[in-house]
């Protein structure tokens, strides 16, 4: 396949903390449109793949590029929605002002700005909130709003990293919608999640990382052969979260 | 009443004090929010009390204090930033007590050197709002018109690293190069509010305002603007009640400012 068909192409990627890579040798190529679900146990470094993609985390070996070109060009493309964030009550920030701050540094007119910030509270059923102190929201509120400081940039590559962990099945559900929308508007999704069931609903492909990438390709029943192949033990595990010391023992 | 105001406002160390108070309220309004957020309210104390080591070296060495003063504040701002960086972020404590102990330890060693009494060090840590003259104030409005023209122009970028540092990075922003602006700007402002000020009323100025506002409004943008207010009407008020009570007027605003405070938290939460 052709780096320009990416639109995000991973090569020999490797990152850490210390002396420890956290992550090694990840390679793969995602399409323009699809959704891909990043599943694998506690500390197999699927945070730490996000900021080496991101540049937060400085990688050690390897490139990436979006649609061919590297990050830095593309960044003001990429959209990311953190696990969560930490703020403090006193932190005086509208919820039209966190929106905004997705905006930062892409030299924006203020009515434009202002028409980004409207389209996408609209989107996100956000817009009675606009107003309201983002401390003082619901965990599920703060997601969305998160994802909306994300989407306001208009990306061509999204990264969640678990975005549903403090969703209920509701908001899960509207979050899903959204995204299968933004999969169909072109943008390329790409959800940690530790829930394989949910998952293989709605993506196109899975990666499974446990330091490496130990699998990559499509959900349901090639996924699960391909994750018993993986780790050697039960998919349905894996799904309740519970497999983590088998996958240390089976891991590679 | 309005006569006896008229004849007030004749005295020119009263329109220069009252001047300042304006200026200084600016400076505490811009500054104020972006120390609330970044959660470094001991900073403040900490570059006054370290100011007196370098200020310190300079009396020792012949060197002018104004000067000194301003390059020092500049220099343990970026100190404390680096530190902390260095440390991670949550340890802005530890790196300003660092610096805070040190500077005062310099203070105290090189001061032993110093022949006689300093008084100039005494006027730049303790300084008095009713001592002010003009050039002082001129000064005063040079830094707040730096600090409106730079934080006009990047508002957005120091909110954000204040707000999520991680998200700044993957924004592709300048994390670094924003963070020193924003501890060389807040280094700014505490020179000139000491010298204006003082320590209690400096401290003071920064650090409530922005307190009280935030417990107010919801936005950041009117955040500003009634920080600015609350530091306008507390200082300018303080000092009538002083000057009419004949007290000292850094305490009078200080008390002021945090029975304020005490009140509206009491009432909104």
């Amino acid at each position: 396949m052709r780096i320009d068909d990416c639109c995000l192409y991973v090569k020999d990627l490797s990152a850490g903390y210390g002396g420890r890579n956290v992550i090694e040798g990840i390679s793969l190529c995602l399409k323009r449109g699809v959704f891909l679900g990043l599943i694998g146990p506690n500390g197999a470094g699927k945070t730490t793949l996000f900021k080496a993609i991101l540049g937060i985390l400085p990688k050690r070996t390897g490139e990436v590029l979006v649609f061919g070109q590297p990050v830095d060009i593309m960044r003001s493309r990429i959209g990311y929605v953190p696990q969560y964030l930490h703020t403090d009550m006193v932190v005086p920030l509208s919820v039209e002002e966190m929106v905004g701050l997705g905006l930062v540094g892409r030299g924006i007119s203020v009515e434009n700005r202002r028409n980004y910030i409207d389209d996408v509270l609209n989107r996100l059923s956000l817009t009675h909130l606009r107003d309201r102190r983002y401390t003082s929201l619901s965990m599920g509120e703060k997601q969305r709003v998160l994802i909306a400081r994300a989407l306001v940039k208009q990306p061509v590559l999204l990264l969640l990293d678990e975005p549903t962990a403090s969703l209920d099945e509701p908001s899960e559900q509207g979050l899903f919608s959204l995204l299968e929308e933004l999969k169909q508007e072109g943008i390329t999704i790409v959800m940690i999640s530790h829930d394989i069931g949910v998952l293989s609903r709605v993506v196109d492909e899975v990666a499974c990382l446990n330091r490496r990438l130990v699998y990559h390709g499509r959900p349901g029943e090639e996924l699960a052969a391909g994750i018993e192949g993986a780790y050697k033990c039960p998919v349905d595990l894996i799904a309740h979260g519970a497999p983590h010391k088998i996958l240390k023992e089976h891991g590679e | 009443m309005i006569a006896h105001l008229y004849d007030i406002l004749a005295l020119p160390f009263v329109r220069y004090a009252i001047a300042s108070l304006a200026v200084g309220s600016v400076v505490a309004g811009i500054l104020g929010p972006f120390i609330l957020m970044r959660r470094i309210g001991f900073i403040v104390g900490g570059i006054s009390h370290a100011l007196l080591g370098v200020v310190g070296i300079g009396i020792l060495f012949g060197l002018s204090p104004f000067w000194m003063a301003i390059l020092g504040a500049v220099f343990l701002s970026l100190l404390i930033a680096w530190i902390e960086r260095r440390m991670g972020r949550g340890y802005s404590d530890f790196s300003i007590a660092v610096v805070w102990t040190l500077g005062m330890s310099l203070g105290i060693l090189s001061l032993s050197r110093v022949r006689g009494y300093a008084p100039d060090i005494v006027s730049y840590l303790f300084g008095n709002v009713l001592l002010l003259r003009g050039k002082d104030v001129f000064f005063a409005s040079i830094v707040a018109g730096i600090l409106i023209l730079v934080f006009g122009l990047f508002y957005r970028q120091m909110t954000l690293i204040c707000v999520d540092e991680e998200f700044a990075t993957a924004q592709g922003m300048r994390v670094r190069f924003f963070y020193y602006l924003l501890f060389t700007m807040i280094g700014l402002g505490i020179v000139v509010l000491l010298k204006a000020f003082g320590i209690i009323l400096m401290i003071s100025m920064l650090i409530i305002p922005s307190a009280i506002a935030s417990l107010l409004v919801d936005r950041l943008s009117q955040v500003w603007l009634v920080s600015m207010a609350i530091a306008l009407f507390a200082s300018i008020g303080g000092f009538f009640v002083a000057y009419a009570m004949d007290f000292s007027v850094a305490p009078v605003v200080a008390i002021l400012l945090s029975l304020i405070y005490l009140i509206v938290l009491i009432v909104k939460r």
